[in-house]
């Protein structure tokens, strides 16, 4: 036997005040007078032969006693039957995923699954070692330490875990911990999940002749969920998608939708969808759905997504071309793109002057100045600019003719382009030796030009650049390069000022340097060029994130994340994110929000359904592994362990407590006392 | 000591007083079995009284007239007239169950509330009663006489007395036999724990005598179950002996014991033919002094 408090035991030492007090019988006494001694002399004679047992009795019944109470402090236990050779090796596996928040009846089934985990460390012996993990992918390097003896750091451990967002790879964890096994002394794995199908990676585990396994199903008999898939925006509004299983398919249910911080909108549903007619424009807004019943796991019953806002980006296109309106206009294409009734009249609003009309009014009523071809500009016209991209404005400027690099020099609007040009090259097609044009380098996207490149890559390669101004762009300058032609020379790049960003397109926006304004991507790189410029979010990410793995960050840049509990995370350029909870990220640059990134529970964890009958059998093969529903008691026989004896030592406390109030007569003061009348038959040999 | 109030209970003698208490047999069988309250013409002289219209002449007391110029007459013990004696325990032991220094709750506190309940009765039908003490600091013995100031000397002694000694029932019983001569009523009262007293040979004595007596057991209710617990030191109260017991071991064979004592004095007091009533200290006196009158019918004393 062993006791998990063993200082309590020397409490032994107070069993012997009963024995002293009864060998020595020097307590200190009660005088009574009486009416006489005689009927008490008489009862001693009768009663002597029985007393001594008596006393006896009492003596044992009030050791008995003490020797109890300190035991039970000490909390005895012994070994169990099964196995006495020695310390075992447990591993604690606990499926951390969020299928296991899942709840039924009050009671999660991550819970079920520490409590089964907890009781079974109770059976642990005194010298087993031990060692906690969780199902989130398992490298097996965090866990070289090996093993620990520290049962209560392991409880801990256990008693603490919670849902964990990411990728779950049982099989994985199961094989790394199985392969920390010593040879020759075995290990006990104890593996507490619901058993979802979607939760098992392989079909195939080997475990080796040492390792015993058994599996706790915390799972939900006939598991029924309802989730959102998706929501998804067009012109009219939105529509969200919804999954569902174990359940009545024409089940009703309520569906809400929250944009912004507006009002929630309502609709009740049978069946798979439920739409929302809601007027959308530019700017990218956050949104939250949500559907109720949502069956046993509630994770689920709510998605966060993006949208674009409600509010139009006001575009002031300034022509600088004195030529006036004609067919080869700087400004024709951008204008019939962002025409009312174009594909980008919804998002924008558009007004256009000449740059000989230029006022400070057109300039401050603009979120973005597209400057198409701009020449020589009056100072204060300059410094108007200037101001208004500080306080947040964008500005495009698209290289052209009216450029003068002899007349300007390198202080042409120096403060207000992104580069200062250097020259310009024109690309005549009689020579022979080479291609009449420069393409486009599509590796060299960056920036909102990436999700051109993953969208419409194809689009620019018939991009064919005949002109184009060579930028002084050095290393240190904080110019962001966003496009580069085939012959590594910047043909797009961008700059901050102050609140607002300037972009520079060194070639022209007409057909005069090149065919962009012909491309099919043309109006997509129109559209990400205006939001991008103006600080509006780029909308690079297109559906979810998964919260717990990590997604790529295409902004070209470093950038800040700013996480739904507010922390802030640095992405360098390139780099990727791992969003740990479900919500809206917002990303940002030098302190401004350029995008934002909807991460979700994984959607593969909504699919409670469990593992068909005879499944393990496969994975593991037959007998080589054991089952048991709710706790690991079930297994019992094969899981060696320590046993609690304190019930026993309880009943011998309570029964010494019995005896000793029975011997010494206290339960007599209990019961009303029965009145004596004499009883006149019998002899009378005294008389 | 007790008070006048703690031996008077009212609701005892009004309860009792319901009942006629039966005097002994007649030693006059033509005046046939005994309960009268008429006063008539005897040999023993009991008081004057203020003479009404209707009571007889040749009681006229002429001398008291002579000086007094007012109209007595004599009354006289009559002879089917009930006599009582009432022996009450004044023995040390006698004062168990109350605190000390005081008689509240002991069993003398409830001899004494008995005989003065009982005294009370038969004054009232018109017997005289009597009291000796047994035991106690001083021997007194008070001759039966009937009305109303008897009443107040029996309370008087027994509110002044101080249980002390032993009872010497034995010798008490020889001594009232004596005096007594003819036939009375003796009620003792009295714990009967002296060993002398399991014999019953004062019974005997008094019943040799032509008197009745009547036994009133008592006890304290702790005398039967000994509830004390752990070691205790008991003292004789009559005594200088002493026992160091722990009186949970032995309570059962005690009680056992005592049972049986108060079982064989029932059964000698029945055998005798005396009307025998037992009482604890937290029994009501009232039903069983009650049963124990119905017994004296019974057997014929009325």
């Amino acid at each position: 036997m062993d006791f998990l408090r063993s200082f309590f035991l020397w409490g032994l030492l107070g069993i012997a005040a009963p024995i002293i007090v009864h060998l020595l019988g020097q307590r200190k006494r009660r005088v009574i007078p009486i009416a006489t001694l005689r009927f008490l002399e008489r009862a001693r004679v009768k009663a002597s032969a029985h007393l001594k047992l008596r006393r006896l009795l009492l003596l044992l019944a009030r050791i008995s006693i003490l020797a109890a109470l300190a035991i039970l402090y000490a909390g005895p236990g012994c070994r169990t039957k099964a196995g006495r050779e020695g310390p075992t090796s447990w591993a604690l596996i606990l499926d951390a995923s969020p299928s296991m928040a899942a709840v039924r009846g009050g009671v999660s089934a991550l819970d079920k699954a520490k409590d089964a985990l907890l009781k079974a460390l109770d059976r642990a012996g005194v010298e087993d070692k031990f060692i906690f993990t969780t199902s989130l992918h398992f490298d097996g390097k965090s866990h070289a330490a090996g093993f620990t003896a520290d049962v209560g750091s392991v409880r801990r451990a256990a008693a603490n875990a919670g849902v964990e967002h990411g990728r779950h790879d049982l099989a994985a964890a199961l094989e790394s911990v199985a392969a920390l096994a010593s040879s020759g002394e075995g290990m006990k794995i104890l593996l507490a999940t619901d058993l979802q199908a979607n939760g098992w990676q392989k079909d195939k585990i080997a475990l080796n002749d040492s390792v015993d396994l058994t599996i706790i199903d915390v799972g939900f008999d006939s598991p029924s969920n309802s989730w959102i898939e998706k929501v998804e925006q067009d012109k009219n509004g939105f529509t969200v998608n919804l999954h569902s299983m174990g359940l009545e398919s024409e089940e009703r249910k309520t569906v809400k939708m929250v944009l912004g911080d507006g009002a929630p909108l309502t609709a009740f549903v049978k069946g798979a969808s439920a739409a929302f007619q809601i007027k959308t424009a530019v700017g990218m807004e956050s949104g939250v759905a949500s559907v109720a019943p949502g069956g046993d796991l509630a994770l689920d019953d709510q998605l966060d997504f993006i949208f674009k806002g409600r509010s139009k980006l006001r575009v002031l296109v300034v022509n600088g071309d004195p030529k006036g309106f004609e067919i080869r206009d700087e400004t024709l294409f951008i204008r019939r793109a962002l025409a009312h009734d174009a594909g980008l009249g919804e998002l924008f609003d558009l007004s256009e002057v000449r740059q000989g009309a230029l006022t400070a009014a057109h300039i401050a009523s603009a979120d973005v100045v597209f400057m198409a071809n701009p020449g020589a500009m009056p100072v204060e016209m300059q410094s108007a600019l200037l101001e208004r991209l500080e306080s947040g404005a964008g500005l495009i400027v698209a290289a052209g003719d009216m450029w003068n690099s002899e007349r300007d020099g390198q202080d042409f609007m120096a403060q207000l382009l992104a580069a200062p040009f250097r020259d310009v090259v024109s690309i005549r097609g009689d020579d022979a030796t080479r291609r009449p044009f420069q393409a486009i380098d599509l590796n060299s996207f960056a920036g909102p030009m990436i999700e051109l490149r993953d969208e419409h890559g194809a689009d620019f390669s018939g991009l064919k650049v005949t002109k184009y101004w060579v930028l002084d762009v050095r290393p240190g300058q904080d110019v962001g390069v966003l496009m580069r032609l085939d012959n590594g020379v910047p043909l797009l790049v961008e700059r901050t000022v102050g609140k607002g960003r300037t972009m520079l397109l060194a070639t022209t926006v007409d057909r005069d340097g090149a065919n962009l304004c012909l491309q099919p991507a043309f109006i997509p790189w129109l559209r990400s060029m205006l939001l991008y410029s103006s600080g509006k979010p780029a909308g690079l990410f297109s559906g979810w994130a998964v919260a717990g793995k990590p997604i790529a960050f295409p902004h070209g840049r470093a950038v800040d994340v700013q996480s739904v509990d507010g922390k802030i995370t640095q992405v360098e350029a390139g780099g990727s994110f791992v969003p740990e909870l479900p919500g809206i990220y917002r990303v940002l640059s030098d302190g401004i929000p350029i995008d934002l990134l909807a991460a979700r529970t994984d959607p593969a964890e909504s699919d409670l359904a469990k593992l068909k009958p005879g499944a393990l059998d496969s994975i593991f093969g037959e007998g080589r592994y054991a089952i048991g529903s709710g706790e690991a008691r079930g297994a019992a026989a094969t899981v060696r362990g320590r046993s609690d004896v304190s019930n026993v030592f309880a009943a011998i406390l309570l029964a010494a407590l019995l005896l000793e109030a029975i011997l010494s007569g206290r339960w007599s003061s209990l019961f009303k006392r029965k009145s004596f009348r004499p009883d006149l038959s019998g002899p009378d040999s005294r008389l | 000591m007790l008070s006048r109030s703690d031996v008077l209970d009212p609701n005892l003698i009004a309860l009792l007083s319901r009942k006629e208490i039966p005097g002994p047999p007649s030693s006059f069988p033509l005046r046939g079995a005994h309960q009268s309250s008429k006063r008539g013409a005897s040999l023993e002289f009991s008081e004057h009284t203020e003479y009404s219209p209707g009571d007889d002449l040749r009681s006229m007391d002429w001398k008291v007239y002579a000086k007094s110029d007012r109209y007595f007459v004599k009354r006289f013990e009559d002879e089917r007239q009930q006599r009582a004696v009432f022996v009450v325990d004044a023995s040390a032991s006698m004062a168990y169950g109350s605190r000390p220094g005081e008689l509240v709750d002991s069993k003398y506190h409830s001899a004494a509330k008995i005989a003065v309940a009982l005294a009370s009765c038969l004054l009232r039908q018109g017997d005289s009663v009597g009291l000796e003490l047994a035991g106690g600091d001083e021997k007194i013995f008070l001759p039966p006489r009937s009305g109303t100031p008897q009443l107040d000397a029996m309370i008087e002694i027994l509110t002044r007395a101080e249980p002390a000694g032993v009872a010497g029932l034995n010798a008490v019983c020889r001594s009232v036999g004596d005096r007594l001569r003819s036939s009375a009523s003796v009620f003792l009262i009295s714990d009967f724990l002296d060993e002398e007293t399991e014999d019953l040979h004062g019974i005997r004595l008094l019943k040799a005598r032509g008197l009745s007596p009547r036994l009133i057991q008592l006890l304290h209710v702790d005398e039967l179950d000994l509830p004390h617990e752990s070691s205790v030191k008991y003292l004789d109260m009559e005594g200088a002996g002493s026992l160091v017991l722990d009186p949970l071991t032995i309570r059962k064979s005690y009680a056992e014991e005592i049972r049986a004592h108060v079982s064989l004095i029932a059964r000698g007091a029945e055998l005798h033919g005396a009307p025998y009533a037992f009482l604890s200290t937290d029994d009501d006196p009232g039903p069983v002094l009650a049963r124990q009158v119905q017994m004296m019918r019974q057997m014929g004393a009325g």
